[in-house]
C-alpha cells in the first residue's frame, strides 16, 4: 500500500511538471518570445514538444488518481521507482522544475557584448573562413579560395560512396539550392545594380557573404545596416564594430556576425546601443587579412530588433 | 499522511506555477537579477527547449520499441557474427538522422532486448556524426573548404568502426547495462498486455523514460550554459601552442559545449582563423561522439566502468586519428 501511495504521488509531482514545461513552452509560443531561445527553423519542433508535454502530464495525473495498480507499474523491464531518500526525491525532482521556474520567472535576455568579448567574432562572414588551412582536401582536388563557391557538380562527384544517397535528401537540396553559385552571384549582381545596399535581416549572412567574397568589386559601394555597438578594445578609439549575434539552433551556439567600422564626426554611440549605420565600403586589413569595412556617414539610434538574432 | 503532504506540495506548486505563468509584467526583483545570471539561464533553457523535442522522439521511439519489438526480432535483424555485423551497424547508423539526446535511450532499449555491446556503441558514437543534415550543415559551414565536411563524414565512419571493433575486443559482449534486482527477477511483459492497452502503456513508458534521463540532460545543460557564459573563448589560443595540444584542447572545447552536432559547425567555423584543420575536425568529431550532457546520461544507464572505459576508448582513438590524418594530410 505504502509503495502504491509512493508511486502515486510520484506521478502527481511528474504531471505538474510536464504541464509546467508545457505552460512555459505554450508562453514562450504564444508571444513569440521562443525566438529569444531558440532559432525559427527549429520552432516547429517545439509545437511537437509542446502537444507531447499536454498529453502526457494530463495522463501522469490522470495516472496518480488511479486505483488499478497495473496501471501505476510501468512493468516495463526498468524499475522506474524513484528509490533513495526523500532528500534525493526532492533534489530531482527540483533539477526538473528549475528550467520551468526560472524560465517563468526570469526576464527573457537577450546577448550583448560581455558576451561578444568571450566568443570573439566573424568579420566579414562566418562561411568565408580565412585560409589558416588550405591544403587538407583529402580528395586532392584543390578548390580556388577566391572563389570559395564550388561548383556543387564538381562536389557531387567527389563524395565518396556512402555519401551519395545521403545528399538526395531534401536538407541537401534545400543547402544547395539557397546557396549555389547563381545564387551569389545573381545576388551580387543585384546589390551591385542597387544605388544603395540595405543588409536586410532576413538576407543578412547572404548579403555579408556575397560582399566578402568579391569584397574588391564592392569598394565605395554605400550600404546600410542595423546592428549593435560592440567595441574591442584592440580597435582605435572612434572605431567600434557594428554587430549580430546569428543563432543556427539554439543560443546556445551564437557565434557573432560583425562589420568594422569608423566613424569620424562626434556622434556617441555606446556599447550595446543598437544603430541604422550608413556608409560607404571600403577593405581592412587585419592579420594578413581584408576585411569588408564601413566608413560611416550617417548613424541613428534604433530600437532593437524584434528578433534581435538573425538566422 | 505522505499522500496528503505530497498533495500539499502539489497545490503549492500549481499555484506558483500558475501565478507566474499569469504574472508576465517586469518587477524590480526580477531587475535585480545579475546580467551574467541572465545569460546562463538564456543559454540553458535554450539547450533545454532545443534538446526537448528529440529527447521526446528519442524516449517515443524507446517505448514503441519496447512495447512493439520483439527480443527475438532484434536478434533476428543482427548478424550471427559480430565482426562482420559492424560494418552494417555503421550504415545503418549513417541513415539514422537523429543526434545523441535521441539515440541513447533507443539504443538502451535495443541492448535490453538483445542488441550486443559493441553495435550500440557504433550507434552511439555514429548516429549523430554520420547523417544528412550533419553533413549538410558542415558542408554550408564550411563552405570555403568543403574537406572539412567530407572529413568529418570519413573520420567518423571509420571511427565507429575503429571504436566498436575495440570495445568488442575488450569487453566482447558483457552486459554492461545497469539492471536492478527487480527488473532481473521480473518478466513482466504478459501481465501488462491484458490490463493496460498497448497504446496508454507506450505513453506511460515514454514518460517514465523521460524522467529517468531528463535530470540528466537538464543537469548537463546547466554546466554547459555556465561554460558557455563565462568561459573565455580567447583562452583556448593561449592553450592550444602546437598541432599535438590544439587538437586535445579542441576536444576538451567540444565535451564541455554539449552542442547539437547539427549546429556545431558553426561555432568551429568562427574558430577558422585560429585553430588549424586538424584541431576543428577533433571539435567536430569528438563532441559529438562524447560530451558532457551525453556522459551524463551514458552514467544513468551503462555501469560506472565500463563508461570510464568507453571514454577512455573513443579519446584515444580519436586523438590518434586525428594525428593521423594531421601528419598525412597537412
Amino acid at each position: 500500500m505504502q509503495e502504491e501511495r509512493d508511486y502515486s504521488s510520484h506521478a502527481l509531482f511528474r504531471g505538474i511538471i510536464l504541464l509546467g514545461f508545457f505552460l512555459l513552452l505554450f508562453r514562450l509560443l504564444v508571444s513569440g518570445n521562443i525566438t529569444f531561445y531558440i532559432a525559427p527553423k527549429m520552432v516547429p519542433f517545439s509545437y511537437f514538444a509542446l502537444v507531447i508535454l499536454l498529453v502526457l502530464g494530463l495522463m501522469q495525473l490522470w495516472r496518480s488518481g488511479s486505483k488499478n495498480s497495473e496501471e501505476l507499474y510501468c512493468n516495463c523491464g526498468f524499475s522506474h521507482s524513484q528509490t533513495g531518500s526523500p532528500l534525493q526525491t526532492f533534489i530531482i525532482y527540483f533539477i526538473f522544475i528549475l528550467p520551468v521556474l526560472t524560465g517563468l520567472w526570469f526576464p527573457e535576455t537577450v546577448l550583448d557584448s560581455s558576451i561578444v568579448a568571450k566568443r570573439g567574432i566573424v568579420y566579414g562572414s562566418v562561411l568565408h573562413s580565412p585560409p589558416s588551412f588550405v591544403n587538407d582536401d583529402e580528395k586532392g582536388t584543390s578548390f580556388d579560395l577566391t572563389d570559395p563557391l564550388v561548383d556543387t557538380a564538381e562536389i557531387e562527384a567527389n563524395i565518396s560512396e556512402e555519401f551519395i544517397d545521403n545528399t538526395e535528401s531534401d536538407e541537401d537540396i534545400y543547402y544547395e539550392d539557397d546557396y549555389s553559385q547563381d545564387y551569389l552571384d545573381e545576388l551580387k549582381d543585384e546589390l551591385l545594380a542597387s544605388k544603395k545596399i540595405i543588409v536586410s535581416e532576413e538576407r543578412y549572412l547572404d548579403i555579408t557573404n556575397s560582399i566578402y567574397a568579391y569584397l574588391d568589386s564592392f569598394i565605395g559601394k554605400e550600404i546600410e545596416i542595423v546592428g549593435f555597438v560592440y567595441k574591442d578594445p584592440e580597435l582605435e578609439e572612434n572605431q567600434f564594430v557594428i554587430a549580430r549575434f546569428g543563432i543556427t539552433c539554439c543560443v546556445a551556439d551564437a557565434s557573432v556576425y560583425g562589420i568594422l567600422s569608423t566613424m569620424d564626426e562626434m556622434f556617441e554611440v555606446e556599447e550595446d546601443e543598437w544603430v541604422r549605420a550608413t556608409g560607404y565600403l571600403s577593405k581592412i586589413n587585419l592579420d594578413d587579412w581584408d576585411y569588408p569595412h564601413l566608413q560611416i556617414t550617417e548613424i541613428e539610434k534604433v530600437e532593437e530588433p524584434e528578433n534581435p538574432y538573425i538566422n | 499522511m505522505i499522500r496528503n503532504r505530497s498533495l500539499w506540495v502539489s497545490l503549492l506548486l500549481v499555484a506558483v506555477l500558475l501565478y507566474l505563468f499569469l504574472s508576465i509584467g517586469f518587477t524590480e526583483i526580477q531587475a535585480a537579477i545579475p546580467k551574467s545570471m541572465l545569460y546562463v539561464n538564456t543559454i540553458f533553457l535554450s539547450i533545454v527547449l532545443e534538446a526537448l523535442p528529440f529527447v521526446f522522439l528519442g524516449v517515443f521511439t524507446s517505448a514503441l520499441i519496447q512495447t512493439f519489438v520483439s527480443e527475438l526480432a532484434v536478434q533476428r535483424f543482427i548478424p550471427k557474427n559480430p565482426i562482420v555485423a559492424i560494418i552494417p551497424a555503421v550504415l545503418v547508423s549513417a541513415i539514422f538522422p537523429v543526434c545523441e539526446c535521441a539515440i541513447i535511450p533507443v539504443i538502451r532499449r535495443l541492448m535490453k532486448k538483445g542488441m550486443p555491446l559493441h553495435i550500440g556503441v557504433i550507434f552511439i558514437v555514429g548516429a549523430p556524426i554520420l547523417n544528412p543534415i550533419v553533413f549538410a550543415s558542415t558542408y554550408y559551414a564550411f563552405q570555403s573548404t568543403p574537406a572539412i565536411a567530407y572529413a568529418r563524414m570519413g573520420l567518423a565512419f571509420v571511427l565507429a568502426i575503429v571504436i566498436g571493433s575495440l570495445i568488442y575486443a575488450f569487453y566482447r559482449n558483457r552486459n554492461q547495462l545497469k539492471w536492478t534486482t527487480e527488473e532481473l527477477l521480473d518478466s513482466p511483459l504478459q501481465t501488462i498486455e491484458r490490463k493496460v492497452p498497448k497504446i496508454k502503456s507506450v505513453f506511460y513508458h515514454a514518460s517514465d523514460e523521460f524522467f529517468d534521463m531528463g535530470k540528466f540532460l537538464i543537469m548537463g545543460a546547466m554546466i554547459a550554459s555556465l561554460f558557455q557564459t563565462f568561459f573565455d573563448r580567447n583562452l583556448l589560443v593561449s592553450l592550444a601552442a602546437n598541432d599535438t595540444m590544439s587538437p586535445l584542447v579542441m576536444m576538451g572545447f567540444g565535451f564541455i559545449l554539449s552542442l547539437c552536432s547539427e549546429a556545431d559547425a558553426f561555432v568551429a567555423s568562427s574558430f577558422a582563423h585560429t585553430f588549424s584543420a586538424g584541431s576543428l575536425l577533433a571539435f567536430l568529431i569528438y563532441g559529438p561522439m562524447l560530451d558532457l550532457k551525453g556522459t551524463i546520461m551514458l552514467f544513468a544507464y551503462f555501469r560506472a566502468k565500463f563508461v570510464i572505459g568507453l571514454m577512455t576508448i573513443i579519446t584515444i582513438s580519436v586523438y590518434v586519428i586525428i594525428l593521423i590524418y594531421q601528419y598525412l594530410f597537412m
